[in-house]
């Protein structure tokens, strides 16, 4: 059974990007969420196995997000989409509990390599 | 006896001691307010007055008591102002200077008691250094990754990869695989640095073990460090020595062996060796099955022996590289350079033996790129580069060989001026030598050549590449030169781990038999016709090479024999074909150190003695050039 995955991005381009790189590698997307609020309540709602997030999002960050999500389930693993220059931003993520992070203009291979690494 | 075996036994810990205290203040310098330096410091001074009260020295243990209040006061402020570094930096060579005089029977120099009573009088001026230490302290960056971390168990040392777009949030994951494993109880740089441009990606992680590592290996925690991705390289080690006061007992038992017991322990093998090659050559032939296996076994034994021992001699070079930072600290200030010392691979082991020969070389080449190399911070800025040079000392191991490169990002050899000078000294080809690296390396260890404008009394003349590239040639080793103006200069030394024992081809010439060090040796040729007497060169494999006759290089009568080997050797950068009467075999021997020859007549680094009990020479091949 292929892994089941939540895009979180406000941007429709970038979710169906990523949502398009992931099945290509036989992900299946299982959720979107264009909010941080939205992607907690999807998250809690579809138990999916892996999540990624956008940073700067309206209506509570990403990095809100990722907190909420990893108190509520410790074994959550989200992996973070960031642009250049957020630098800052992707470590405070990290330390609130995300797994992972690929940076921006997304390359294919550099975003599957980081789901597999998380997934393990 | 006893109480000398005591006094040998406190100078030895004591001079430890006064180093980690030398490495400490230097951290301190660059960062006022690192809690964990001014412990150690503290704590070392505590110890160091506790022995030295103990063996009677009255007025070390006074000044170092003088150190340590002027500690106390910095752990209650939270910061060591950096005049107080300078003092005790001054204090800590007197107390070197008494240790040193103790060990004479001296009585104690003055200098330790004008330090001691400097230290006194900065005390009560304190406060006015504060303000000043503090705006020191917002640009400066911790970059020595000489400290270790109290309780440490493993050493992770992380080269994130360099095409990584967020350096410092890949180090945030490896610090969360490290810490699933074990506690992190250190990391450097913190994460301020990481956050840098300028960081050089390399990250430094200590780990402690709260019961459950019980299981850890360094695979397991290479592994974990590596799934963090983007990750160049990994390099696990168990931290065998933690920090000042923190020795932990139990973790690892060492024992104190004075120097010259391990030497004899390492002749008596070597000849062990050579004993068991000649019993195996006597006994064997006429030997049944069950005195062969015994044979065998014991020669098996023997070589476990000789591994043993020759393990036991390994040391860190540590031991060499932790004095550099007050070296290079000391020399930049008296050039008015501002320099960034980064060392690496510290903890990498060689032979002792090499270790001391290390030494001198090494920091010849630290003093030459900080003399000539880096530019004073004004030139710097108007070059566009950093104010603060930048000075690498990396070791890495290379097979059987140990890598020593000392880079620094300063303005790099100026050929030109080289070409000149050597067209100067009568070469010809000078120009084209100085356009590549090996003939420029080639062109700066001729004796007596000096592309500094101005001699100093800390370089002197002629650079003294000549006499870095002889020493590490006799050692069995290679010097290389990789240099580009305005970006800097790389020097790497390649030296064998080991020069205690070294693999040779035994030749023989006018019925003597000579050793040449294998390292050298690129491959040998039976001569199908003697070349004319006199002739200087000859064509093997489609390659010209200059022939050296060995009896003539040593100065015998030349022989009509028609037979004869050929025996290719690489001789600083050169191939050489070196003309003996016969290729012997190959053996792994034991050097015995020459007197040494005054002048040139020497044509030999050492000795040793040979299967058949006799004794043999080792060739120089530095002489062959």
């Amino acid at each position: 059974m292929s892994h089941r995955v939540l895009v979180c991005d406000d941007a429709l381009f970038m979710r169906t990007l990523v949502g398009d790189i992931l099945q290509q590698a036989g992900f299946s997307i299982c959720g979107q969420a264009e909010t941080g609020a939205q992607a907690v309540a999807q998250y809690k709602a579809l138990k999916p196995d892996l999540v990624t997030m956008d940073i700067v999002m309206p209506d509570m960050g990403g990095i809100d997000a990722v907190r909420e999500i990893t108190t509520w389930d410790p074994t959550a693993k989200v992996v973070m989409c960031s642009a250049m220059g957020q630098q800052a931003l992707v470590n405070e993520a990290l330390q609130a509990g995300a797994s992972d992070f690929v940076v921006k203009p997304f390359q294919p291979n550099r975003v599957i390599e980081a789901v597999q690494r998380v997934l393990g | 006896m006893e109480s000398h075996r005591l006094l040998t036994l406190f100078l030895s810990e004591a001079r430890d001691l006064l180093d980690q205290v030398d490495a400490e203040l230097l951290v301190l310098e660059r960062t006022p307010d690192s809690r964990a330096a001014i412990d150690a410091v503290f704590r070392a001074f505590h110890s160091l007055k506790g022995m030295s009260a103990t063996v009677a020295l009255t007025d070390t243990a006074s000044a170092l008591h003088a150190g340590e209040s002027v500690l106390e006061s910095a752990r209650a402020e939270g910061q060591l102002p950096a005049s107080h570094v300078a003092a005790l930096l001054v204090l800590v060579d007197g107390v070197r200077r008494a240790l040193d005089a103790a060990e004479r029977g001296d009585v104690p120099p003055p200098a330790l008691c004008s330090a001691a009573a400097a230290i006194e009088a900065l005390r009560v001026r304190a406060p006015e250094a504060r303000g000043r230490s503090r705006a020191r302290q917002r640009s400066a960056r911790v970059v020595t990754r000489a400290t270790a971390v109290d309780g440490a168990r493993w050493r992770v040392d992380v080269h994130i990869a360099d095409d990584a777009a967020i350096p410092l949030a890949r180090s945030t994951v490896v610090l969360r695989k490290l810490h699933a494993l074990a506690p992190v109880l250190g990391v450097a740089p913190d994460d301020e640095t990481r956050a840098e441009d300028a960081w050089d990606r390399h990250l430094t992680v200590w780990l402690g073990d709260d019961g459950s590592a019980m299981m850890l290996d360094a695979t397991t925690i290479a592994h974990a460090a590596s799934s963090a991705g983007e990750i160049r390289e990994c390099h696990v080690t168990r931290e065998v020595r933690g920090a000042v006061g923190a020795r932990e007992p139990g973790v690892t038992q060492t024992v104190r062996i004075p120097v010259e017991r391990l030497d004899e322990l390492l002749d008596v093998v070597g000849e062990l060796v050579l004993a068991r090659d000649r019993l195996q050559q006597h006994l064997r032939p006429t030997a049944d099955d069950a005195g062969r296996q015994a044979l065998d076994e014991a020669s098996k034994l023997i070589a476990q022996l000789r591994d043993a021992i020759l393990r036991s001699r390994m040391v860190p070079l540590a031991q060499v590289f932790d004095r550099f930072p007050r070296h290079v600290r000391d020399t930049a200030h008296a050039l008015g350079k501002d320099i960034d010392l980064v060392l690496e691979g510290r903890e990498l082991e060689v032979d002792r033996s090499l270790l001391d020969e290390l030494s001198d070389p090494l920091l010849h080449l630290l003093r030459n790129a900080i003399d000539h190399g880096l530019e004073r911070p004004a030139e710097r800025r108007a070059a566009g580069k950093p104010e603060r040079g930048r000075l690498v000392v990396r070791a890495i191991r290379d097979g059987a060989m140990v890598a020593v490169t000392i880079a620094d990002d300063g303005r790099g050899v100026d050929r030109a001026k080289v070409a000149a000078l050597a067209r100067a000294q009568g070469v010809a080809d000078a120009e084209s030598l100085a356009d590549d690296d090996h003939g420029l390396l080639h062109l700066l260890a001729r004796p007596g050549l000096s592309t500094a404008t101005t001699v100093t009394a800390l370089s002197g003349r002629g650079v003294g590449v000549d006499a870095v590239q002889n020493r590490v040639q006799s050692l069995g080793g290679r010097l290389e030169l990789a240099t580009a103006v305005d970006t800097g200069t790389v020097i790497t030394m390649r030296l064998p781990l080991s020069i205690a024992m070294l693999r040779t081809l035994l030749v023989r010439v006018a019925d003597e038999t000579y050793a040449v060090p294998l390292t050298h040796v690129h491959g040998t040729h039976l001569l199908n016709a003697i070349p004319r007497a006199g002739s200087a060169s000859i064509v093997l494999a489609g390659e010209r090479l200059r022939l050296v006759s060995l009896r003539t290089h040593l100065g015998l009568a030349a022989s009509d024999d028609v037979s004869g080997h050929l025996v290719v050797i690489d001789c600083a950068g050169e191939r050489v074909a070196l003309q003996v009467d016969a290729c012997l075999s190959q053996h792994e021997i034991v050097v015995k150190p020459l007197q040494r020859v005054r002048g040139s007549a020497s044509k030999f680094s050492g000795g040793t003695i040979l299967p058949d009990g006799l004794p043999s020479l080792i060739l120089d091949i530095n002489t062959l050039s």
